[in-house]
């Protein structure tokens, strides 16, 4: 090696040593760091819901780290799944391939959640399912990695059920949904409470998810004289379905479904056609409580262009819930430590108390009543259609 | 009969929706002998445009300026030109380039041209103004968020009219614009030519018909024909999506299928054919919705395996 | 007058290929004003090509083409056939779903309204047999009416220059004389024509002069009579 050639190197060797210098001389003055997965429909034909409680959950986050609390900083790692199950399996890995990730959260659309539980169970992560609700996501199997803040499509249905038939009595029933999981589990959780009131419905019908054209199932429950139609899909369906049956002249009916379609898409039908559609929704009414009250200043002055949906408050409160079980794990949390502290723990936010039973669904079933009132959702206590108002639902 | 009754009205006015744009697929497929998969997205883009460009009127008031008729015609007029461009757009990048390579190739290439339509409504659709509140027909205000939500449609067929005289008029205007058609095709110098093309090019260049000239304005023709379409889909349903056009393509596709697909008038046939069979398969089977689609499809099938050369099939091909 | 203008259509040196293989090699042409001008040449000599290279339906490589003196290498198709050049390939058939009426307006693609209705009446006086046949589907007509109907499709434009790519085809005898009859009355009329045939007896018993073409390249040319006593038509195998 000649000289000049042993100079370069030399010169080299000193500076590789001084960018490590430099680079551990950083990494020793940096915070430390604990990541947090979130997954969510950010784009796609659900993104109205994902994007708001995407918003809320980092909301949340970004108000734990200002409050020093805690001795580290709580970094999300966001994942779009495009309310697609390969998008969303291919975003749990990049989740528990992170380091420091101690949990997740995720999951509005119920087929990507089931898709992406087996690689949180293998990695050992936990993860807390905010907004997807089909009942066998959470099960005896996935526990303790599996944990869910949002009640069920069940837990959903019960609600709706006790009002519509046991306090308003409606008894000729057309049941539609749609041919997915969603219309899947709300079709057979409302059908089994009508079965175990002893109704059989007068005509049901199932619909491909990209219907729409709904002037057929019009026509046949105009012919089935049903007095009362569940409708348990998401807005696409929903809205159409109620546009078509107003359109159709069916107007003297009740019309009421799940709380997929409580958003502000399904106002976009008009007023007039959406008049009267009564939704069961999950979760309390924020309105209400103080902290619900906060909540919705806090979020509508971020200046976000999504406003606040059905699950906007649950993506809240599951943050709520990762971060109380934060505080039980100490200075260092470990996934292990978290999927303990996340299972057992008892968080109160602003939709009420949260435990987890022993399969980790969530024991805080809350639930209210909305309807469409003059273009508007309201909730139905506090609207012309609760008992003994000006207004009432057809069909009676 | 009450049933019935209101069945054919709603298979008829599907079928209206499903003719126009097998149309658009005939008449590509006629000039070209290129099956452009991407009329129906074209055909949402134009309902977009529509809404877009309503908007956009909205805030600058002119429907306060103008007579309502005169603004829905301008806005339909403003969709057209979308679509034509599109039309033209999807030959020049997605067919030309194409034509000497193998007829899979413009099928793929049009096929992502439909993807990219998809794309762009749902990436980029944010109107101008966040919230429409129409002085007509008594809508709310509407909050749009985003073009991946479903998005309404503006009131602009018969604002104040009943569901009866709206659907009576989309019938209408389909019936109007196939009469047109068919003036148009066999009437006119250029209406003659894309029917010579589409019989015998060889022919039509050795009798000196600007073939590329024909083509080029069969895409605008036929732009044009998906924007209204796409009006009258908007009209109907009320309630858009960015990626209704998938849906649309396919049934178009089959529809002019069906119809034989170089026959314009065959393409009505079909459109309605398909209608009736989904309409009546969810109406009269309990539970049939969820088939009817299939049901329809399957009448495709039966079509290509017993009449591949359409319903109205033409046997005169002339042998030498 | 000159040389240039005496000839309808001047073709020098052209050479025109498929993908790599060439197809036409050094073909150089003349068809004088006002006569029958043929080229003779067996299936796959390239007749057709030449036939589509003038009208630039085949691309050229090389060479140069001249319409009444004027180069006219740059043209598109459409633009040859507006200058004056008319086809008829009994080969390409017609416009089968169009009535037989259709099919002789797309061939006046370039003429306006009132003219064509004159033209068409001597069309109806030249071919009796497509006049009972107007509304009828081309499709559906017999092989001879079909070559009446392209022959007449290809006049109705009174063009420059009229080819005839191998109007016998496929005929029977008796059809072949009353097309041949056509040639002899049209050239009564004299238009120019370049007709392209196999059937070097009944091509030469109209031309004046002709071409013999094989494999893509001309290996004769000279007036009729010369052609006749050549041993290219003397001896069938060419």
């Amino acid at each position: 090696m000649s000289g000049r050639s042993k100079l370069l190197c030399a010169f080299l060797f000193s500076l590789l040593a001084a960018g490590m210098f430099i680079g551990g001389f950083c990494a020793e003055a940096a915070e430390p760091v604990v990541k947090i997965g979130f997954l969510g429909p950010i784009t796609g034909s659900d993104a109205a819901e994902g994007a708001a409680a995407r918003n809320a959950f980092m909301l949340a986050i970004s108000e734990a780290n200002k409050s020093g609390e805690f001795p580290f900083k709580i970094e999300v790692k966001e994942v779009d799944d495009q309310s697609t199950e390969n998008v969303a399996v291919a975003g749990a890995q990049e989740i528990v391939s992170e380091s420091d990730i101690v949990a997740a959260s995720g999951f509005w659309n119920s087929g990507p959640a089931a898709a992406s539980i087996p690689v949180f169970k293998e990695a050992e992560i936990p993860l807390l399912i905010w907004g997807a609700i089909r009942e066998s996501l959470t099960n005896a199997e996935n526990v303790p990695y599996i944990t869910r803040s949002a009640p069920t499509d069940k837990q959903e249905n019960i609600p709706l059920a006790v009002k519509v038939l046991d306090e308003m009595g409606y008894k000729d029933w057309f049941i539609v949904s749609d041919v997915g999981s969603y219309g899947d589990g709300n079709f057979n959780a409302f059908k089994a409470e009508l079965a175990a009131r002893n109704i059989t419905p007068m005509g049901e019908e199932r619909v491909p998810e990209d219907t729409t054209d709904l002037n057929a199932v019009v026509q046949k429950i105009k012919a089935s004289g049903a007095k009362a139609v569940y409708c348990g899909s998401t807005v696409a369906i929903g809205s159409q379905l109620k546009r078509q049956l107003f359109e159709g002249g069916v107007t003297g009916i009740l019309y009421c479904g799940i709380s997929g379609m409580k958003t502000e898409d399904f106002l976009k039908i008009g007023a007039e056609s959406a008049e009267g559609t009564l939704v069961v929704s999950p979760g309390v009414i924020l309105e209400d409580t103080t902290e619900g009250n906060n909540f919705i200043k806090l979020y509508n002055s971020q200046g976000y262009s999504e406003p606040i949906g059905a699950f906007t408050p649950y993506a809240y409160e599951a943050a709520l819930i990762l971060i109380n079980s934060l505080r039980a794990c100490g200075e260092k949390p470990t996934a292990e430590a978290m999927t303990k502290a996340i299972l057992s723990g008892k968080t109160t936010g602003i939709m009420g108390t949260t435990t987890f039973n022993s399969i980790g669904q969530t024991e805080n079933v809350a639930a209210y009543l909305n309807v469409v009132q003059d273009g508007a959702w309201i909730p139905l206590e506090k609207s012309e259609y609760k008992e003994g108002g000006k207004r009432a639902f057809g069909g009676k | 009969m009450d049933m019935f009754f209101g069945l054919a009205v709603s298979a008829i006015l599907l079928g209206c929706t499903y003719t126009l744009v097998a149309i658009g697929f005939s008449l590509f497929f006629g000039v070209m002998d290129v099956v452009v998969f991407c009329c129906g997205d074209i055909a949402i883009f134009g309902s977009f445009a529509i809404m877009g460009a309503y908007v956009a009127s909205q805030s600058a008031g002119l429907f306060g300026i103008l007579p309502f008729w005169v603004c829905v015609i301008l806005l339909i007029l403003i969709g057209a030109v979308f679509c034509a461009a599109w039309g033209l757009i999807t030959h020049q990048f997605s067919i030309k380039p194409f034509r000497n390579s193998s007829e899979l190739m413009p099928l793929l290439s049009t096929i992502a041209m439909g993807t990219v339509i998809k794309e762009v409504l749902g990436l980029l659709f944010k109107p101008a103004v966040n919230t429409i509140s129409t002085a007509f027909g008594g809508e709310s205000a509407v909050t749009v968020v985003s073009g991946r939500n479903p998005q309404g449609f503006p009131p602009l067929l018969l604002p104040g009219g009943t569901t009866n005289a709206r659907y009576l008029i989309i019938i209408a205007i389909t019936a109007a614009i196939l009469l047109l058609l068919f003036l148009f095709l066999n009437k006119t110098k250029m209406g003659m030519s894309m029917q010579a093309i589409s019989q015998n090019k060889e022919l039509s260049l050795m009798t000196g018909i600007n073939v590329s000239r024909v083509i080029i304005i069969t895409f605008l023709i036929g732009g044009v024909m998906l924007a209204i379409s796409g009006f009258l889909v908007g009209s109907y349903q009320k309630l858009m999506s960015f990626d209704d056009g998938a849906m649309y393509g396919a049934k178009g596709f089959s529809a002019a299928v069906v119809g034989g697909l170089r026959n314009t008038w065959g393409a009505v046939v079909g459109g309605m054919l398909l209608a009736f069979v989904e309409v009546f398969v969810s109406g009269y089977i309990p539970r049939g919705t969820a088939y009817s689609s299939i049901m329809a499809f399957v009448v495709v099938v039966i079509f290509i395996v017993f009449k591949p050369d359409g319903i109205i099939g033409d046997k005169s091909v002339e042998k030498v | 007058m000159s040389d240039a203008v005496a000839n309808v259509l001047e073709v020098s040196e052209l050479d025109t290929s498929y993908g790599r293989i060439p197809m036409l090699r050094g073909v150089s042409l003349n068809v004088p004003k006002g006569q029958v001008c043929c080229v003779l040449g067996a299936n796959g000599a390239g007749k057709t090509t030449l036939v589509k290279a003038v009208l630039n339906m085949v691309k050229a490589d090389k060479g140069t083409m001249r319409l009444e003196g004027k180069s006219m290498d740059s043209w598109p198709t459409h633009k040859r056939v507006e200058s004056g050049i008319a086809i008829s390939a009994a080969a390409v058939g017609t416009f089968h779903k169009m009535t037989v009426e259709d099919n002789l307006k797309m061939g006046a693609y370039y003429i306006d309204e009132s003219l064509l209705r004159e033209r068409l009446v001597e069309i109806y006086q030249s071919f009796p047999v497509l006049r009972e046949r107007l509304k009828q589907r081309a499709g559906t007509l017999s092989g001879g009416e079909r070559t009446m109907l392209a022959i007449a499709r290809a006049v109705v434009n009174k063009p420059k220059l009229l080819i005839l790519d191998e109007p016998s085809l496929g005929l029977a005898p008796i059809m072949v004389e009353e097309v041949f009859e056509i040639i002899r009355r049209l050239r009564a009329t004299q238009m120019s024509i370049l007709l392209v045939e196999q059937n070097a007896v009944k091509a030469l018993s109209v031309a004046s002069s002709g071409y013999v073409i094989q494999k893509g390249a001309i290996v004769f040319s000279g007036t009729a009579d010369a052609l006749g006593k050549s041993e290219f038509v003397e001896n069938p195998v060419m």
